[in-house]
């Protein structure tokens, strides 16, 4: 990667796009309410790194909130990031004036979610696909016109659409339009966010292939928003999954829905309704609900939901990394057996979200019951940790459930790696040659 | 009729009178639901699928009107007309008048859920109000019980710190949350049946997998039916026992689930089928279904699919197709309207151009599950 700049393009596999601790905040505190309350930023994408290479489809894949569409877009500078760098081509966006990136804009187009509102219903189809030829300069008229006609056709509509008017056009049509539009300054990179996501199944399928054929055509770079896994699956040749801000998984295609790694994408993916009546996988279900990006979990932000929550005083998490309340909090040995630990985990989560009821236990030993009976029923951890659950107990007979919590959280939660410390590994991919990044420190010991 | 039938819809239609003309958003159709199954409607938008389910619930509104059909509801009738002797038809005597639908069958009896819970629910009152409301109404249950119950119901659907959410107001729920809201107050008067008007559709594919693991364990305890709207195959084949697709305002097959997927027979179901990528296992090509779905104001004459189908051929264009019997055992009860199955001379008559044009190989070669029972699959006379 050299001064490939402007308008030259790039070799195969070459990045198109490299992207490194980019981060992009946003100020919560413009609104009313936000100024009595006091508030911090919104972190929507956190120190995010990946590149995407030449003629490929990146799929950057979450659920809605997990900052998809804003890292695609702080990638394309439509916000500017708040931190980090963006290279397109080799040349560092972030370091231009919106003046200087404008040009190379020609290279870098969009296809939004809703067909209905992404086309200016005063123009007629002609002029819209012709517009982004009109703002770059390039051609003239009557090439524009021809350009615009050869590339409706290839979009599967007719040169004659040229002359209407987009309500003339069904949802699946307009997105053909839009297509269209992207291609007609032939572009390098087109950020797709969640094109299909407003159309019925068939229409869908239509609009999928024929953007495979024109990415064949033209070997352009797509980066592709979706949060259907299924999407995915068919157009990807990469996947980013996405939660809260950060990507916790990278990979080809194949290894990423054959072999993933994360506990999140897992819990992703087996909770996607298959359409064969005949697998009857059993459910893996997330429990809660995505916290808020104002004050996200430290380190993994998946933790607070996590299956896989790795037990705290293992050998890797010094006590001097803790702050002074987990320190204090921190036991010093957790021992207890793994079925142990699961119970305390469900138990500490079903405290933090008050999802049990304590009806008319008010004394120690009633709570300890319905406690026992809910959580521990096989096991229970002894020495210690018992003595924690004791004093949690004593507090929701009181009815101080945020004691508790807080209690709760700081012994078992926060000591914990995945609180402590940031994940990144890089491990080997079991289907096709890649790398497959995963942040989970399930995998640590397996190379960093 | 099956003696566990709770619900059974006959010849339904309802018709929408707008300046452009009458659309037939429902136009004849027939189905059933038993105690404690879960049935399917799936088809794409426009298909008639709400129309169907707000008819049941005598919700339709002006401009439209149910015109024709029959619907019952255990003993009770909640549409039905009598013919007098001009060929008009008017309302049978023991039809529920509205209050009586009102006080009798919705929320206690048959409760709905819509997709979107923020147009469900009051924005200017609190959630455990709307919800104490219902209950009162519904279950004769005074202010404090009431309240208890709500909050019970609120936590058995999976909402955090039950107490303290009661008092908030919708737009403080996530958009799961509040759909865990609406089938809390579905549950709070266990009602027999409850209609889910793609109540998951909005909602992130996690939040669904808790919603629809839900259903199951709630369909488990307390023997309640659904009728689940749907245009996803995916929730279909997870949770329905019996499935309608419709197409324009017709059921176009009905049959259990497995069949549906398994032993396809009508062209509409397969290409639907066909079309729908796939989350466990990589797809090279979709194949699309052509062109979109034509205006119920005008549909094609025939069968309404004949425009799009890859099998269509003349006849398509000129018979009707009537509900044919393809079931393989007496207890499948499985119906198709495709004229393939009838017989009215689809097999002397010519294919449609738009049906020879298009590549129809895949409809014939390896057929989507792998697995399926190729000689089966084309039904040949």
């Amino acid at each position: 990667m050299s001064d490939a700049i402007g308008g030259e393009s790039v070799s195969e596999d070459e990045p198109v796009v490299e992207v490194e601790h980019m981060s992009k905040y946003f100020s919560s505190e413009t609104g009313f309410i936000a100024s009595l309350l006091g508030s911090s930023d919104v972190q929507a994408v956190d120190e995010v790194s990946f590149d995407i290479r030449k003629g490929e489809t990146l799929a950057l894949v979450g659920e809605s909130g997990c900052g998809k569409s804003t890292l695609a877009r702080a990638v394309l500078q439509l916000h500017r990031p708040t931190d980090g760098t963006v290279r397109f081509k080799g040349q560092n966006l972030t370091d231009l004036s919106d003046r200087e990136i404008r040009p190379l804009r020609r290279d870098m187009q969009m296809i939004f979610q809703d067909p209905h509102s992404s086309l200016n219903p005063r123009l007629k189809v002609g002029q819209i696909v012709e517009e982004p030829m009109k703002a770059h300069d390039l051609h003239d008229p009557e090439e524009r016109t021809r350009r615009a006609q050869r590339l409706l056709e290839k979009v599967g509509l007719e040169a004659e659409h040229y002359y209407r008017y987009p309500h003339e056009f069904s949802g699946g049509q307009r997105q053909r339009i839009n297509l269209a539009r992207a291609f007609s300054t032939d572009p390098e990179l087109i950020m797709c966010d969640e094109p299909t996501s407003a159309l019925d199944v068939s229409v869908q399928a239509q609009v999928l292939n024929v953007m495979n054929e024109l990415q064949e055509e033209f070997g352009v770079t797509y980066l592709f928003i979706s949060h259907d896994m299924s999407v995915v699956r068919y157009v990807a040749d990469r996947v980013a999954v996405m939660y809260l801000g950060h990507i916790v998984e990278l990979a080809e295609k194949e290894e990423l829905f054959e072999n993933p790694q994360h506990p999140y994408t897992r819990a992703l993916l087996d909770s996607i309704p298959i359409p064969d009546p005949r697998v009857t996988d059993a459910r893996g279900t997330l429990e809660g609900d995505v916290p808020s990006p104002i004050d996200p979990p430290s380190g993994c932000r998946f933790r607070t939901r996590c299956p896989k929550l790795i037990r705290p005083g293992t050998d890797d998490v010094d006590r001097s990394e803790l702050d002074e309340q987990t320190a204090a909090a921190a036991l010093s040995i957790y021992e207890m057996s793994d079925v142990a630990w699961e119970n305390v985990r469900a138990y500490t989560r079903a405290v933090t979200r008050r999802s049990f009821a304590l009806e008319d236990a008010d004394s120690p030993a009633a709570v300890r019951n319905v406690v026992d009976e809910r959580f521990f029923t096989d096991a229970r951890p002894g020495g210690e940790v018992d003595e924690v659950l004791d004093r949690s107990i004593e507090l929701l007979a009181d009815g101080e459930w945020d004691g508790a919590t807080d209690l709760l959280r700081t012994t078992f939660e926060e000591p914990s790696i995945c609180a402590a410390r940031k994940p990144a590994y890089t491990v080997e991919s079991e289907y096709g040659g890649g790398d497959h990044y995963v942040a989970c420190h399930l995998h640590r010991g397996r190379g960093e | 009729m099956n003696q566990n039938t709770i619900l059974s819809v006959d010849g339904l239609r309802t018709h929408f009178y707008t300046e452009q003309g009458v659309v037939r958003a429902v136009d004849d159709i027939s189905f059933d639901v038993r105690q404690g199954e879960i049935v399917g409607i799936v088809g794409e938008s426009g298909a008639g699928k709400s129309v169907a389910t707000t008819s049941i619930l005598r919700l339709i509104e002006e401009p439209g009107e149910i015109v024709a059909g029959e619907i019952t509801y255990q003993d009770t009738t909640i549409v039905g007309f009598d013919e007098r002797s001009d060929g008009t038809l008017v309302p049978k005597d023991e039809m529920l008048t509205n209050r009586q639908m009102r006080s009798q069958v919705r929320g206690n009896e048959i409760a709905i859920i819509f997709q979107d819970p923020m147009e469900s629910l009051n924005p200017v009152y609190t959630v455990g109000n709307q919800l104490q409301e219902f209950i009162e109404l519904n279950r004769d249950l005074s202010g404090s019980a009431a309240k208890k119950e709500g909050i019970d119901v609120l936590r058995e659907v999976g909402i955090p710190e039950p107490e303290a959410r009661f008092g908030d107001y919708p737009h403080e729920f996530s958009g799961g949350m509040r759909q865990r809201v609406l089938i809390a107050m579905a549950l709070a008067c266990r009602p027999n049946l409850i209609i889910a008007d793609e109540p998951t559709t909005a909602l992130d594919v996690t939040v669904e997998g808790q919603i629809l693991n839900l259903v199951s364990d709630l369909q488990e305890e307390y023997g309640t039916s659904f009728i689940w709207v749907t245009h996803d195959m995916g929730v279909v084949a997870e949770i329905c026992d019996r499935v309608n697709v419709m197409y324009l305002g017709k059921i176009v097959e009905q049959g259990p689930v497995d069949e549906i997927f398994y032993d396809t027979k009508h062209p509409y179901t397969k290409a639907l089928l066909e079309s729908v990528p796939r989350p466990d296992r990589t797809v090279d090509e979709l194949n699309p279904i052509v062109g979109t779905m034509p205006s119920a104001i005008d549909p094609p004459r025939g069968c309404r699919f004949h425009t799009r189908c890859p099998d269509a051929r003349e006849a398509c264009r000129e018979v009707d197709p009537q509900f044919v019997d393809v079931s393989e055992t007496p207890d499948t009860e499985h119906r198709t309207a495709c004229i393939k199955y009838d017989d009215v001379g689809y097999w002397d008559s010519v294919p449609l151009e738009h049906a020879s044009e298009q590549d129809t190989s895949y409809i014939d070669e390896d057929q989507r599950p792998e697995n399926r029972d190729l000689e089966q699959t084309e039904g040949e006379p």
